[in-house]
Order: structure tokens, then sequence, then C-alpha cells
């Protein structure tokens, strides 16, 4: 069981990383702090004892996920937000360039199979390690990458043309 | 992966008052829980009420709109 005083640890550490991957798969600030909320709570009272930090890791960002993708599954899913309720919601938003904003924007809107692995990329993660958060094979990640940059690079041709 | 999705991502962070809303609210429910350590509290908060508002966005005008029906079909058997 964790203390207090460790979860605070854990909490300053994970947030901005959980926040990334929550907001790249909902795009949205409230879903955001809803599943958020839920993935340290389960931090706290459910996560299992490890034997190292990268092990606890991979555990959250698991779990934020899978609490993302059942969000994304549910009922009372909200709409993704445009660029416009982007900019009225986030602060992060203003310090962005407008290349930036819609190649974010980009990123959200792929669908959920590239999306998680360009995410766990961004995260930091190899090919390898991609496929073991994510229970897939490795060529299973790297086609998938492949075709996600495939899409991102044809959006971003686009907008050039 | 482009510098430009790099950059992107970098810049997406929480603001300060999110944070301290969202430190807050898990605080408030780990303090909740029973003294054997067990979770007692399974609601959470803000996303209950968004939640039940959702529901009862859907419900009402359902039983509203059904009761409109209802009235029409009893007033249509009087007039027969």
């Amino acid at each position: 069981m964790l203390t207090e005083e460790m979860f605070g640890e854990l909490y300053k550490r994970y947030k901005t990383m959980l926040f990334r991957v929550a907001f790249a798969y909902l795009g949205n600030i409230e879903d955001c702090e809803d599943t958020l909320q839920e993935a340290f709570v389960r931090l706290y009272f459910q996560s299992p004892d490890f034997a190292q930090e990268e092990d606890r890791k991979r555990w959250i960002l698991r779990v934020t996920i899978n609490l993302c993708k059942s969000n994304l599954r549910s009922f009372w899913k909200k709409h993704r937000c445009s660029l416009e309720d982007w900019e009225g919601q986030m602060d992060f938003v203003q310090s962005m360039t407008i290349e930036e904003r819609e190649i974010l924007m980009e990123l959200v809107s792929l669908p959920e199979k590239y999306k998680s692995v360009l995410i766990l990329r961004l995260t930091g993660y190899s090919g390898k390690e991609i496929a073991q958060i994510l229970s897939v094979s490795e060529a299973a990640v790297k086609m998938r990458l492949k075709r996600g940059r495939e899409k991102m690079k044809s959006y971003l041709e686009r907008q050039e043309e | 992966m482009s510098d430009m999705m790099k950059r992107a991502w970098e810049k997406v962070e929480m603001n300060e008052e999110m944070d301290e809303r969202l430190f807050s609210q898990i605080k408030k429910q780990v303090e909740i829980r029973d003294e054997n350590g067990e979770r007692k509290m399974q609601m959470k908060g803000k996303s209950v009420t968004r939640k039940m508002a959702k529901i009862a966005a859907v419900v009402i005008p359902i039983l509203f709109g059904g009761s409109i029906v209802i009235a029409m079909a009893l007033g249509s058997v009087q007039e027969t």
C-alpha cells in the first residue's frame, strides 16, 4: 500500500505523461480529468507491489489507456472538440503554432490502433516495449507505427499543398 | 516521428488550476476510504454529476414526450 507521501511523489512524476496520453486519446479536457482521477485512484488502491519503478509506470499507463478506450466506447462519450474549442479550454494551446495545433488534432483524430502506438512512441517507448504494453506482437506494432506515420504524413502533405 | 509532432506533444500540459483541482479530488477520494483500507466510495464527484446530467438530458425528454403521446391518445379516445 502506498503512503500519502509516496502517492504525492508518484502523482507529480506521472501527471504530465498521463495527461498527454489521455488528451491524445480523448481530445477534451473534461474526459481527461475524469480519466486521470480514476487512474490515480486505482494507482492508490489497486496497484500491486512492483519490483521496479518502470513496472509501475507501465501499469499506470496501461490503466490509463484502458480507461481511455472504455471512455471512447461509452455511449456517453463526448464529441471531440474543434481547434476553436481547444483554444478556449486549454492554456497550452496558446503556446502552440498553428501547425502544431493541427498536427495534434490529427493525432487525436487517428483511428485508435494507430494512435495508441504513436502515443507510446512519443512517450519514449521502443517497438518491443510498446508490444509488451499493448499485449500485441512486435510485428503488429511496426505495421501500425508505419501506417500511423503514413496517415500523419499524408495529412501534413495535404496541409502543405 | 516528426520534430513538429514531438514539439506539439511536449507542449501538452495541464494548467495549474486543473492540476490543483485534480489532486484535491483524488485526495478526497483517497481520504474517504474506510479504516480497513477498503474503497468505500465508488462515486466520483464531478464525473457522477456529469453522468447524471447526461442521463437526465435523455430521460426527461423521453418522459415528457411519452406523457404528451399518452395525453393525445387519451384525448382521441375521449373524442371517439
